[in-house]
């Protein structure tokens, strides 16, 4: 076999690999989401199927598999059925990108499934266009709460996309690089970017949270206005798809912030001296840190109620983007006018003093987006049409 | 590499097709997403990954969801019929789309790399974000400015068009009580509420009438 | 401080997560009922002669708003009498699926004879199955018709699911649930 085909059947068993475990691990996180939820509640959660309910899953999915697959009538067929796989498709493509392991750790071949030089740029490329699964699903249901849950989910995306990607910006100063690996070895060298980034990781760890739809900002889907949003009108194993796709950005919003922030797939240095090496064993820090993010997820889920939609809007452009952008603009001026330590210390000094603002004017920038910005003109004119409907 | 330049054209070409022949506007769109995304794999498959990614997210991430936004908003999704209200317009448009054809092949038939061009190509080659950046901000500074004017010029006309002449004063904070409203927000509500008060009269009036 | 109230709340779901949940895994676990939580209905005793109390009046019959009851009253066999009165009732049946569990027929019963008891888990495939009849509502009948049914099949005891605070009242004489 020439050199290229093997090449190519390595990927393709990487890739294979990949999407198992990611479809794996999402089916285990709506199990360990529901028990960890219910403990938080005071319950107990599913444990019915298997010993502690740990076959719930299987059950799950052999019950999405057979139920009857529903098609409404005024559904646009073909996007109706592309939709969900828009939305899995960019979902499992956008983790392939991100190294697990020093090169070579995979039994001689890379961790990885992709590299590109543009590493970041190509993953909130794919990313965003994971928007159209969610959009498209709204839209082709042919029905009206699917339609404002994507027309919800694809503004929401937006606004969002645009502070995830300026809050990094700073970062990617820093490196001088999109690519993953690069960043990782940066901080292999120079210590946890969220030490120098302190703020760009707050706002970071904000718009994943918006980005993946989930509470406090899981408005696409919330059930008390608009039903279950875009899954309105989804059953079966297209609704499963759009479960999967969820938490499948999830799980790679974890890896990402893992391997901008907190060192990737290296573990803290502070450990070599205990056990030498340990700092480079491959996956297990990765996988450390996914679980963490992952918790903070559930966490959050079972803490904080959901916003209101035009305060999300106004929280995303009035309070994210502007602070995104300050960030940038300080951090460039640090990295242009500073060097060596002065330049670390004014880049810590950066990040505390922005996180600490932010927390001490907490009570006074929620004016920003707990006020609605009214047209008066509207007020006290007598309806056009008569009351009563028509 | 030849057979990517060639599916992925073919792609573009495709979705190119849909854009103008599909009746359903949200498929034209659809349609346009995926020539620009065949797009971005014709830069991916040149090398310049940064162009690729930067096409996708700002081309179909970001401009093609507003476009889907605004059709979904405006449930502008039904197919056009009727007949043109511009007379000659197919015609004209045929005749248009062959000169423009022709020229295509014109040109494609005579380009010769300019010398200059060619420099930048080669600094441009590998297509990373500091390369594109050095030659947009050197060489063409000129250009790339006055392409953010046109933006501005775009978004400044956009509001002028949007915008009603008519005070529109800042609402009062959900948790703020309605009775202490600062002076000058309050004389700004006179004023709408007397002019409201003046619309009922003349809408009662013309009741009556 | 915004940020604060949110912190706070995190902390206090963060403490949540390893308190005891307050979940009973109920048919496992016995669920705790108040002892005057009104279940399936028991016909009494008394218990020095150990005499049916219901004299066959009907009056809970008659007091029943769901006409849940059904009493057909006959003659005591002096020598071998059933209940003190003259006479006791021969049919006594309760239709539980009509039943409201109001307590009326308590209320009215002169005698004390029928006291609504706490059992509830009355489950069944068939609508003849719900009407109990007054072998299985007399004192010392453990677990409704489904359950002993159930304990039959498995050659088990009964297992009432739920557990009384306290104990039955003092009205349910000779009345045993668990604790």
């Amino acid at each position: 076999m020439p050199d290229w085909v093997i090449q190519l059947l390595i990927t393709l068993l990487k890739g294979v690999g990949v999407a198992l475990g990611l479809l794996t691990t999402f089916a285990y996180m709506t199990l360990i989401e529901r028990r960890l939820l219910a403990r938080m509640q005071i319950r107990l959660g599913p444990n019915r199927v298997g010993p502690m309910g740990l076959l719930q899953p299987l059950a799950d999915a052999i019950k999405s598999i057979f139920k009857e697959d529903l098609t409404v009538t005024l559904a646009d067929k073909l996007v109706y059925t592309l939709a969900p796989i828009i939305a899995i498709g960019c979902a499992l493509t956008a983790f392939g990108g991100l190294p697990a392991g020093p090169p070579g750790s995979l039994f001689g071949a890379d961790p990885w499934v992709y590299n590109l030089d543009a590493g970041l740029l190509a993953l909130l490329a794919i990313t965003s266009m994971g928007v159209y699964g969610i959009f498209l699903g709204g839209w082709a249901s042919g029905s009206k709460y699917p339609i404002l849950g994507g027309l919800r989910s694809s503004a929401q995306m937006i606004s969002y996309e645009l502070g995830m990607g300026l809050s990094v910006l700073g970062l990617l100063m820093l490196v001088g690089s999109t690519s993953f690996h690069a960043i990782t070895h940066w901080q292999a060298n120079n210590g946890w970017m969220i030490l120098f980034q302190l703020t760009a990781f707050v706002l970071f760890l904000i718009s994943s949270f918006a980005e993946t739809n989930r509470t406090p900002f899981d408005l696409p889907e919330a059930e008390q206005e608009i039903v279950a949003g875009y899954l309105t009108e989804y059953s079966a194993i297209k609704w499963a798809l759009f479960q999967m796709a969820e938490y499948v950005n999830m799980i790679t919003a974890s890896a990402v912030m893992s391997t901008l922030f907190f060192g990737g797939y290296r573990g803290p240095q502070f450990l070599e001296g205990l056990i030498p090496g340990i700092a480079s064993w491959p996956y297990i820090w990765l996988f450390a840190k996914i679980a963490a993010f992952l918790f903070l997820f559930i966490w959050v889920r079972a803490t904080l109620p959901r916003l209101r939609y035009d305060q999300l809007m106004r929280f995303g452009w009035k309070l994210l983007l502007p602070v995104a952008l300050t960030n940038t603009v300080l951090t460039a001026a640090i990295i242009a006018f500073s060097t060596g330590r002065l330049r670390v210390w004014l880049l810590v000094l950066l990040g505390v003093a922005g996180v600490a603002l932010l927390i001490g004017f907490s009570d006074r920038v929620r004016v920003l987006w707990t006020t609605p910005t009214v047209r008066r003109e509207d007020v006290n004119l007598t309806p056009a049409r008569p009351a009563g409907g028509d | 590499m030849m057979l990517a330049f060639i599916i992925l054209g073919a792609l573009t070409l495709v979705g190119g097709v849909i854009t103008i022949a599909a009746r359903n506007a949200v498929h034209a769109a659809l349609g346009l997403v995926g020539t620009l995304l065949s797009v971005g794999g014709l830069f991916a498959s040149m090398n310049a990954s940064f162009l690729a990614a930067t096409q996708v997210i700002v081309y179909a991430g970001a401009i093609m969801v507003l476009f889907l936004f605004v059709i979904m908003l405006l449930n502008a999704n039904q197919p056009v019929t009727g007949r043109d209200p511009v007379p000659f317009v197919r015609e004209l448009a045929g005749i248009g789309g062959t000169l423009l054809a022709g020229a295509f092949v014109v040109l494609a038939f005579t380009y010769k790399d300019p010398p200059a061009l060619a420099q930048n190509v080669a600094a441009l080659r590998g297509g990373t974000a500091g390369a594109v950046g050095e030659t947009l901000l050197t060489r063409f500074l000129l250009p790339f400015e006055a392409v953010s004017v046109l933006l501005l010029v775009a978004i400044v006309g956009a509001v002028a068009l949007v915008q009603r002449p008519v005070p529109q004063p800042d609402g009062v904070p959900d948790t703020e009580p309605a009775g202490v409203l600062s002076p000058d927000t309050s004389l700004v509500f006179e004023a709408v509420n007397q002019e409201a008060a003046l619309k009922q009269t003349v809408l009662k009036e013309r009741g009556r009438a | 401080m915004g940020v604060l109230e949110i912190a706070k709340g995190m902390g206090i779901t963060l403490g949540k997560l390893f308190q005891k949940p307050v979940t009973v895994s109920y048919p496992e676990q016995r669920a705790t009922l108040q002892p005057r939580f009104r279940g399936r209905h028991v016909l009494t005793r008394h218990p020095g002669t150990n005499l049916e109390k219901c004299i066959g009046c009907s009056l809970c019959a008659a007091a029943c708003p769901a006409y849940a009851i059904y009493v057909e009253a006959a003659e005591n066999d002096p020598a071998n009498p059933t209940s003190p009165g003259e006479r006791y009732a021969s049919v006594y049946e309760i239709n539980m699926l009509r039943c409201i569990f109001c307590g009326m027929c308590e209320e009215a019963c002169p005698t004390g004879a029928v006291v609504m008891g706490n059992e509830f888990e009355m489950a069944d495939y068939r609508y003849g199955d719900f009407v109990y009849a007054k072998e299985d509502m007399l004192v010392g009948v453990e677990g409704s018709l489904p359950q002993r049914r159930e304990a039959a099949r498995k050659g088990q005891p009964v297992r009432l699911g739920f557990k009384v605070e306290g104990g039955p009242r003092a009205e349910l004489e000779g009345v045993t649930y668990p604790q």
